[in-house]
């Protein structure tokens, strides 16, 4: 099993994050989990940060760079691109939105808020 | 004829008569009108007088028994008379037939050497004679024919009797005493003969003699003269012989030369009587042959104009036949060769089309009974078994009683006219079915005549206006860029125009959006040139076509509206989760606690943004609400710069604030007629975004220009210097509903959308320039506000 060193949520609502933090650590994730509150800050923080992140948690509703932009956007992130195993968390329930997400290799899974521990439980095994 | 044939029989009746009264009172005068004639025997005047009587009822009987049994009793009575005195003759036995009556008297005379017996010649006539009147009662002709010669016989032995008698000749030894005829009896038999010789004028040589030509007419001419003049002759030449004797060779040297003078000078008068009749019938015939030549000149000349002609011509000669005479164009027509089959009335009732017959039978009945010409047009099969359309005319002829005895006239060939006559019909039927108005004008606009479609679009009625000036009736309106007079010219000059117009109907004030075309037509009514317009309705299409416009707005709703029903959906779904979530954890927690308190802070902030949402979108869909029901009744004149000045004084505090400096221009106008509020609220947004998204790092200026382009619209430009946007990645969501740009202070992500909004409502754009770092300018053009 891989080592998970750092998780990534993106998402404009800091009462979603707290809540998606809390729900990580209470099913066995102890690494460090950072926060960026819209894709365009996401991908800044890709630029600055020494180490890439294991799993990007990603919303698509959000301000500034919407999660789909982020995507795309993430594509041309040299350094980091399919070294993060990227997991949408959205309100979203539309097939349009799942499919539109899915499409992108890099995606492994789309979850639909609040994140629960079947979700938890699927990323760590997305690491093995 | 009857007549003359009766009075020589009657003649006969009275000299037999007369004679019998001589014998009776012994009267010398009636028994021998001249001295030393030979007195007719009594029973020969019987005899005679009985063939007389014979004769009258034959010339009578016209076939009536009564009179034929008469006609042969009596001549049986004289043939009965003849045998007995020949038999006497023959010495076979003497009945003393002819001294029965008077025989004191004829043995007196016989005592002074005067005969009075019946001779045997005129027994023998007497026997002959009765044969022949049998013969002529009967109905056969050769018989009578040779009877005539018989009667020609009798006529030369009466002949003989009287020129005997005329010449005094006294032989009465050898033969003689046989032939001693009374000149009377004679006489009788002459006129006898003639008599029934006249009666049988049909039969034989009598015929020809009769015959109403030339020789019929000499033979009349030459016989009385080749009997009278020898005879008259020969008496001269006796009774001068008695005055002068000579002698007996210079007596017949002169009467043979006086016979040839005689005959010279008949035959040089018949020959120039033959010649005369000759040349003038030389001159009848050489006239006949003219005429038949003109005859058949002018008949070639009505054969040509028989070829000639496009008409048949028929004749029925005698309708009691079925026989009936086509002219050579006729059996053309039918489609045969001249004569090719023979024209009967069965022939015609089997060319003649089963639906026409009764019709023509019925024209013929009426009008032919009455001599009038008839008409009519009828269908006759031809040749190939094809009907043709022809028109027939003819007129009868009556007899005296008014019966119909001839009909005759001529047909002509009608298909073509008549198939080019129903397509005609079936065009002009086609004219009133179609649904688009047809109108036929003339040059001046005067209605000539309009289909029900033109009636119906057009609202006008067709015996009203037919004749009468359009221009009374109707208006029409041509497109805004189009005039009257020039439309008129290009009509004329190319024959056509097409394009839509708007007629309205005077009258009822009806008013109706049509495709129109018109076709010139040089020779509508005889010279008068018109044109056809025809009028294609577009009001259901004008209709359809703002139905679609509704439809495609409607959409455009539901889509918006579908729209803002995921987004509620999401952003206040959202929102909720996180509550759900945050209530769960807040209970594990411990009041008082940071944790509590932190989770309790989370709480009232995600409430806050709930309402923060439900504002914007109560916000949103009020305004839509607004937008959609809006009225021009809610537009307000107003002071554009007094709007401005309002807008600032809203945000007067947010300006000072931000130490910005805002500037405005109007140019060119100074009110305009609008919603005020939604004006109110564009520029209201605008500005605060302005304010809102500004650079810290530099002092923020703001400038509002409003320009007036026309009496309809105008631009509001709104430029700042603020932080400005990478619009390259976000045009296409500038106006979207929550969507923001930047996350450092609290906006609700709807002004944008709302601007949006407003000026798609009323009609006009909203472009956007930026530029990151440099500053951001809005530019909205207004197309549908009243500038003053």
């Amino acid at each position: 099993m891989m080592k998970l060193n750092k998780v990534l949520l993106v998402d404009d609502s800091q009462p979603s994050n707290f809540l998606s933090k809390l729900t990580l650590q209470k099913h066995g994730i102890n690494c460090s989990i950072d926060e960026c509150l819209n894709g365009k800050k996401a991908v800044e923080y890709l630029r600055k940060s020494e180490e890439c992140p294991g799993v990007i948690l990603l919303d698509i509703n959000m301000p500034v760079m919407d999660g789909f932009e982020f995507l795309e956007n993430y594509k041309n992130e040299a350094k980091c691109f399919d070294k993060s195993k990227v997991f949408m968390l959205t309100s979203s329930a539309r097939d349009e939105d799942k499919n539109k997400s899915m499409k992108h290799d890099f995606v492994k899974g789309y979850f639909a808020k609040p994140l629960t521990e079947e979700h938890v439980e699927e990323i760590l095994a997305s690491l093995q | 004829m009857k007549k003359f044939e009766a009075y020589l029989a009657g003649l006969v009746v009275v000299i037999t008569a007369l004679t019998l009264c001589g014998w009776q009172f012994d009267i010398e005068l009636l028994k021998r009108p001249l001295p030393r004639m030979i007195a007719m025997n009594p029973m020969t005047a019987v005899s005679l007088l009985a063939l007389a009587l014979s004769v009258l009822c034959l010339v009578n009987a016209e076939g009536r028994k009564g009179f034929l049994l008469a006609t042969r009793s009596f001549a049986l009575f004289s043939i009965v008379i003849g045998v007995t005195r020949l038999m006497a003759f023959t010495g076979i036995h003497d009945f003393g037939i002819d001294v029965l009556l008077f025989k004191q008297a004829i043995d007196a005379e016989a005592a002074r050497n005067i005969l009075n017996t019946m001779a045997a010649n005129t027994a023998f006539s007497f026997i002959v004679f009765g044969i022949v009147i049998f013969i002529s009662a009967t109905e056969n002709g050769r018989l009578k024919m040779i009877g005539n010669y018989f009667l020609v016989v009798v006529f030369i032995i009466g002949l003989m009797a009287i020129i005997s008698h005329l010449y005094g000749v006294r032989e009465r030894n050898g033969i003689l005493w046989y032939l001693t005829m009374a000149p009377q009896t004679g006489f009788c038999f002459v006129l006898l003969a003639l008599a029934v010789l006249f009666n049988n004028r049909d039969f034989g040589f009598m015929y020809n003699l009769s015959s109403p030509n030339a020789g019929g007419k000499m033979s009349r001419f030459l016989i009385p003269s080749a009997i009278f003049i020898p005879v008259l002759i020969g008496f001269i030449r006796v009774y001068v012989h008695l005055k002068t004797p000579t002698s007996e060779e210079l007596g017949i040297s002169l009467l043979i030369t006086s016979i040839i003078i005689t005959l010279l000078i008949l035959i040089t008068y018949v020959s120039w009587h033959l010649n005369e009749t000759d040349v003038a019938r030389t001159i009848a015939e050489e006239q006949l042959k003219h005429t038949i030549e003109e005859l058949q000149t002018t008949e070639e000349r009505l054969q040509l104009a028989n070829e000639g002609t496009a008409a048949g011509i028929w004749d029925w000669m005698d309708v009691n036949s079925s026989d009936r005479w086509w002219s050579p164009q006729y059996f053309k027509m039918l489609g045969y060769e001249n004569n090719e089959i023979k024209p009967t009335s069965q022939i015609l009732a089997e060319q003649i089309h089963p639906e026409d017959a009764d019709r023509a039978a019925h024209i013929l009945l009426e009008n032919t009974s009455k001599s009038r010409r008839f008409e009519m047009e009828v269908r006759y099969k031809t040749k190939n078994g094809q009907y043709k359309w022809f028109q027939v005319t003819g007129q009868g002829r009556l007899d005296k009683n008014g019966k119909l005895r001839r009909l005759a006239g001529s047909m002509i060939d009608i298909d073509e006219k008549k198939r080019a006559l129903d397509v005609i019909k079936n065009q002009a039927m086609l004219i009133q079915m179609v649904p688009d108005g047809i109108v036929f004008s003339t040059k001046d606009r005067i209605f000539y005549d309009l289909n029900a479609g033109a009636e119906k679009m057009l609202d006008l009625k067709r015996e009203e206006v037919v004749g009468k000036l359009s221009d009374n009736y109707i208006s029409i309106n041509l497109p805004r860029n189009v005039k009257f007079r020039e439309a008129e010219k290009e009509l004329w000059k190319n024959g056509f125009w097409r394009g839509e117009v708007e007629i309205t109907n005077l009258i009822t004030g009806k008013k109706v959006y049509v495709l129109t075309s018109l076709k010139t037509i040089e020779n509508m009514i005889g010279d008068v040139p018109g044109f056809m317009a025809i009028f294609t309705d577009l009001s259901p299409l004008r209709i359809n076509e703002e139905l679609k416009i509704a439809l495609a707005k409607l959409e455009r709703n539901n889509e918006y509206l579908e729209q803002l029903a995921y987004i509620s959906a999401h952003d206040i779904k959202a929102p909720i989760i996180t509550l759900q979530g945050l209530t769960e954890m807040l209970r594990q927690q411990v009041p008082g606690t940071q944790g509590y308190n932190d989770m309790l802070d989370m709480l009232k902030s995600t409430v806050h943004h709930m309402q923060l949402t439900n504002n914007s979108l109560n916000h949103i869909l009020k305004l839509q609400r607004n937008l959609q029901s809006r009225r021009e009744l809610q537009d307000e004149v107003f002071s554009f710069k007094t709007m401005l000045d309002e807008v600032r004084s809203l945000l007067q505090h947010n300006i000072d604030m931000a130490k910005a400096s805002v500037e405005f221009e109007v140019k060119g106008f100074e009110k305009v007629k609008f919603h005020y509020v939604h004006l109110k609220s564009i520029v209201y947004n605008l500005l605060n975004n302005a304010i809102k998204y500004r650079d810290e790092a530099k002092p923020l200026a703001i400038k509002i220009t409003a320009v007036r382009i026309n009496e309809k619209s105008l631009s509001l430009e709104i430029q700042d210097n603020g932080l400005g946007m990478d619009l390259d990645q976000n045009r296409g969501k500038l106006f979207g509903i929550f969507k923001r740009f930047h996350d450092h202070v609290e906006g609700s992500g709807v002004g944008l959308h709302i601007i949006k909004s407003i000026v798609d409502a009323y009609g006009g754009s909203v472009s956007v320039k930026s530029k990151l770092g440099e500053g951001t300018t809005f530019s909205i053009v207004f197309e549908s506000i009243i500038v003053e």
